[in-house]
């Protein structure tokens, strides 16, 4: 969509990143030749500040997640748009983790671009969004051809319509759209600030008592983050953990969390991941943690 | 198909299991039947593919009898293994080849799996099949 603006130009990553947020800029790469640069991150699940003002000189696109899907850590991302509009870099930022946490703005915050995922607030699987500033918006050309993102077809040449709808060709996703729709009106009657305190002090308890089982929290739970919490224990296998969690009816996630990247950098191969969100609730933190407890008795 | 007395025995005792959770724990429990490989000798011929986790099979023949060697970094793989230690260690190589894989939705285990692990399983069935037409 932005390939003349990116011609010949870097596009610079993080280590943090959700594969989704990696793996199309490599294809792009493949295909023009771009440079890709990644920000490390550091010791303290951090990404390194000073390596990416380094990296951003003559970078057309700089793409970072809000918040990490893994770490729950809420990355400085004013001070990277900053840095990137200083340099001349168009930002785009990956808020699929972050949005459900706190309401952003993306007029305020300054980025150019902002992806969203309907499944990880409470809206349905296969639906997602990009919301892009008006400037940007007039830069991207359509990428997709076919029914609805028309104006006129003729056998000699195609015009597309000059809103929105040209980039989204063929028959749209309506029922995923009016199910997201509602959720986002249902979240919008909840105080998500209050939600997210609520929120964080489960996961700080739960990380708390993780840590006294002997299990590495890979994630340090500030005010800004969000409430998820990955951990491992040092000789029981994340996903035998998971299945008997699960067999107790507690959901979690374990594997790679689609950012092997970064656990790549942290030198594990997958940890478990508890994510909490509105509809849970401190008792039900307190019964994970015992079920997770009679578990290692029984199984570690 | 009619299943060796040992493979019998073994899916009653799941079939008995209503319990999802009591049914999974007893894959765990069953860890402990495997003739354990040595990490040692875990090599990318013994590498069972497509398991979310590391795990091995060796698979050697003596005296026209099955004898399964097998290692796992998960419990539970290691349990699915013990299960497939059970239904084929020692058995003459041409009872062997009779064995499907059906005998794992007779035992209803699969239902208690994640889809990749009950795709890992099947995949560990698949290799010591394969190991045991080309022995």
């Amino acid at each position: 969509m932005l390939g003349d603006t990116l011609k010949g130009r870097a596009i610079v990553l993080t280590e943090m990143e959700h594969h989704s947020d990696i793996v199309p800029w490599q294809m792009l790469a493949e295909a023009y030749g771009n440079e890709l640069r990644y920000v490390p991150v550091k010791e303290d699940l951090t990404l390194d500040m000073e390596a990416y003002e380094a990296s951003i000189e003559g970078a057309g696109l700089v793409c970072v997640v809000h918040t990490s899907n893994v770490l729950g850590v809420r990355n400085p991302i004013e001070k990277i748009i900053e840095i990137a509009h200083k340099n001349g870099a168009k930002v785009l930022i990956d808020a699929a983790q972050g949005a459900p946490h706190c309401k952003i703005d993306l007029k305020e915050l300054g980025a150019d671009m902002m992806a969203l995922s309907a499944h990880k607030m409470c809206g349905p699987t296969g639906i997602g969004c990009l919301l892009v500033n008006e400037q940007t918006f007039q830069e991207m050309k359509p990428f997709m051809g076919g029914g609805d993102m028309i104006e006129t077809v003729t056998l000699q040449k195609s015009t597309y319509q000059t809103n929105e709808h040209r980039f989204e060709a063929g028959t749209p996703k309506i029922a995923e759209a009016i199910g997201w729709d509602a959720a986002l009106g249902y979240l919008d009657n909840l105080n998500l600030n209050e939600q997210h305190q609520r929120l964080l002090n489960i996961a700080r308890y739960v990380a708390d008592e993780l840590r006294s089982m002997n299990m590495t929290v890979y994630g340090r739970h500030d005010s800004d983050d969000s409430a998820v919490v990955s951990f491992l224990h040092p000789t029981m296998h994340s996903e035998d953990l998971a299945h008997l969690l699960d067999a107790r009816g507690v959901a979690v996630r374990t594997g790679h969390h689609c950012a092997q990247p970064l656990l790549h950098r942290l030198g594990i191969n997958g940890t478990v991941r508890a994510s909490f969100y509105i509809y849970n609730t401190m008792d039900e933190a307190e019964q994970f943690i015992q079920h997770t407890k009679d578990i290692l008795e029984r199984f570690a | 198909m009619t299943y060796p007395e040992a493979l019998v025995e073994l899916i009653d005792d799941f079939q008995s299991i209503d319990d999802k959770m009591e049914r999974l724990e007893y894959v765990f429990d069953l860890a402990s039947e495997v003739n354990e490989l040595p990490v040692a000798q875990w090599t990318e011929e013994t590498r069972i593919h497509g398991c979310q986790s590391e795990a091995h099979v060796l698979l050697e023949i003596e005296e026209g009898k099955v004898s399964l060697k097998s290692g796992a970094d998960s419990k539970l793989v290691q349990g699915l293994m013990g299960i497939l230690t059970i239904a084929m260690d020692n058995l003459d190589t041409e009872e062997a080849k009779k064995i499907t894989p059906d005998f794992a939705v007779d035992m209803g285990i699969l239902n208690s799996l994640s889809p990749s692990r009950s795709n890992g399983f099947r995949n560990m069935f698949d290799k010591i099949m394969n190991d045991l037409e080309e022995n």
